[in-house]
């Protein structure tokens, strides 16, 4: 037995364990503040969506739900630390926690109607979902500016460090959120809860006949997700003192999906490599034809699809597995 | 321990189960038989609650759960199988059966504590496989699996789910002859205070393994006794087992 407990300890011991490319990855992403320093706001935003893409890989990735109304909860954490800072105070942090609150609670009223579902409906219903508070918030123009969007406050610092226009401490700001949301994430994939997910993913049917309340792990799942998207959305809205109502669009949750198709759904740091290629691509594309980018990016993710159909670091996973 | 009273569930105009009155004492090894189409694996969907009866009752013990959900049926002891295999395929068997175990112990909805800490879960994990002869493929992925293993991976799941009560749905379907015995092998060495109930077509099988059998037709429990009742009474020589098994007999 003592044979067998160490058989079973190390498997799961194995998973947990960063790996050194890992602590390659993060320490890479300090080289902006060094070799990139023009483009630290780039940096930021990349950061943010990739936060963003994280929230939609733990309920895409591990849990099987496919949302195309992701943004709704992106928007609604970019609205609740806007209209906090414009009308009460711009203190971030106490921001982002208004933000992963209104969030919350956004996600897990929704996540009672989303988890019935699955395929197709599901989509719809994101979909409507988003489309539904997209459009709420364009007639709330009192509230939330409309189409003009959310401006006139200005958030000045995070821990005394002034967001200024080189993007420094915002891409710090968001860097570090993004971490702080990955080692949560990471954990919560390596734990009891994230085995139950990857069980529902894999076979919705088999899950009650071991006793598993699937709906309830689903409705949880959801919630985190959605606290997640809305830290991102506050996150931009502190490094940018503004609100669009583009937080809140359809366009902003195709994006989040197509960014995540990219980098490999279920794989923890798809999303981030993802919001990279995606956002450097964005912007290079966009300088290069102003018009046409989304022409280049149509063309990438064709050819990401059909080369990588898992995304970019399921191709490299395959790729290491023929190579040993 | 498992029983139900008057059950009867419809599609439409097809009757599916018909006044069935079951009784599983503790212990007892039940084969439940009958043609294809007779209601017996519709009779397990209704135990374990994937399907609601129309009309009638289901307990466990003392303990009526007709309206109960299928996962709160698992944790008060009612397990079963499928006919067809329905395990997680990317998951490893170790991965899979230590799930089953950290959901009976409701802790498979913590995600502040990292998998390492449960060691204890998946030592358990790691002894249901051995005792179904699963060890050396406990870190494979379920797709990699041989057939029979997937077939003894799925007890496993049901194991680890500490039932009272264990329907096994053609627990050797698919699997060869010879390999089919083996596998009624170790289902027969499962504790004895666990009342066991499965399907099978396989004759010879049946009369080995069950103590007691249920023969199943057109929706209803037309007789129940023990194997040599069964094969002596006319009724199932006449629509089920027929000329083979009066050959064979």
């Amino acid at each position: 037995m003592a044979n067998a407990s160490s058989i079973a300890g190390t498997h799961f011991q194995s998973k947990v364990r960063w790996h050194p490319l890992e602590y390659a990855f993060w320490a890479c992403t300090l080289l902006p503040f060094v070799l990139a320093p023009n483009y630290l706001s780039l940096a930021s935003q990349i950061a943010i969506t990739a936060l963003f893409a994280l929230s939609l890989d733990l309920i895409l990735g591990y849990a099987g739900i496919v949302s195309l109304g992701h943004a709704a909860f992106f928007g609604v954490g970019a609205y609740s630390a806007g209209l906090l800072a414009k009308h009460y105070w711009a203190e971030p942090l106490s921001g982002l926690l208004a933000a992963a609150v209104a969030a919350g609670i956004a996600g897990y009223a929704l996540s009672h109607v989303v988890v019935r579902f699955r395929h197709l409906a599901l989509i719809m219903l994101t979909m409507g979902f988003g489309l539904l508070l997209h459009e709420a918030a364009n007639s709330a123009s009192a509230l939330t500016g409309g189409a003009d969007g959310l401006q006139g406050f200005k958030v000045p610092a995070v821990l005394g460090f002034r967001f200024d226009m080189f993007g420094r401490a915002a891409y710090a700001y968001a860097l570090v959120l993004l971490f702080l949301c990955f080692l949560v994430c990471r954990r919560i994939i390596h734990s009891p809860f994230g085995l139950a997910l990857r069980g529902i993913r894999e076979n919705a049917t088999r899950m009650p006949a071991i006793g598993a309340p699937s709906l309830a792990h689903l409705r949880k799942a959801y919630t985190i997700a959605a606290v997640m998207a809305g830290l991102a959305g506050a996150a931009l809205t502190h490094t940018t003192s503004t609100v669009s109502l583009e937080t809140l669009s359809f366009g902003r949750s195709a994006d989040v999906l197509v960014i995540l198709i990219l980098g490999g759904a279920g794989r923890l740091y798809g999303g981030i490599i993802g919001a990279i290629i995606y956002m450097v691509a964005r912007d290079q594309f966009s300088g290069i034809n102003p018009q046409y980018w989304y022409f280049w990016i149509g063309l990438l993710l064709v050819a990401v699809v059909m080369f990588l159909p898992n995304g970019v670091l399921g191709g490299l996973s395959a790729l290491r597995k023929k190579a040993q | 321990m498992l029983s139900a009273k008057k059950l009867n569930k419809k599609f439409g105009s097809l009757v599916v189960a018909q006044d069935i009155d079951l009784a599983l004492p503790k212990g007892v090894r039940y084969a439940l038989i009958g043609p294809n189409g007779a209601g017996k694996t519709t009779l397990i969907n209704l135990l374990t609650g994937m399907l609601r009866p129309d009309s009638g009752q289901i307990f466990l013990g003392d303990e009526e759960f007709t309206s109960l959900r299928p996962d709160k049926r698992v944790h008060r002891g009612l397990a079963r199988t499928f006919q067809i295999n329905t395990l997680f395929p990317q998951l490893t068997a170790l991965e899979s059966v230590t799930l089953a175990i950290l959901e009976r112990e409701k802790s498979a909805g913590i995600w502040w504590r990292s998998l390492p800490a449960y060691h204890a879960a998946a030592d358990e994990a790691h002894g249901i496989l051995a005792s179904l002869r699963l060890a050396e493929v406990a870190h494979r992925q379920t797709k990699e699996l041989a057939y029979g293993q997937q077939r003894l991976l799925e007890i496993a799941l049901a194991l680890a789910t500490r039932p009272r009560v264990l329907l096994l749905d053609e627990p050797a379907a698919g699997v060869p002859k010879d390999e089919s015995a083996e596998l009624f092998e170790v289902i027969a060495r499962l504790s004895a205070d666990l009342t066991i109930l499965f399907i099978e077509h396989d004759m010879e099988v049946v009369f080995r393994f069950a103590s007691r059998i249920l023969v199943m037709v057109g929706g209803r429990i037309l007789v129940e006794g023990t194997p040599a009742e069964i094969s002596a009474d006319e009724r199932v020589r006449e629509v089920y087992l027929g000329k083979r098994h009066r050959a064979a007999a």
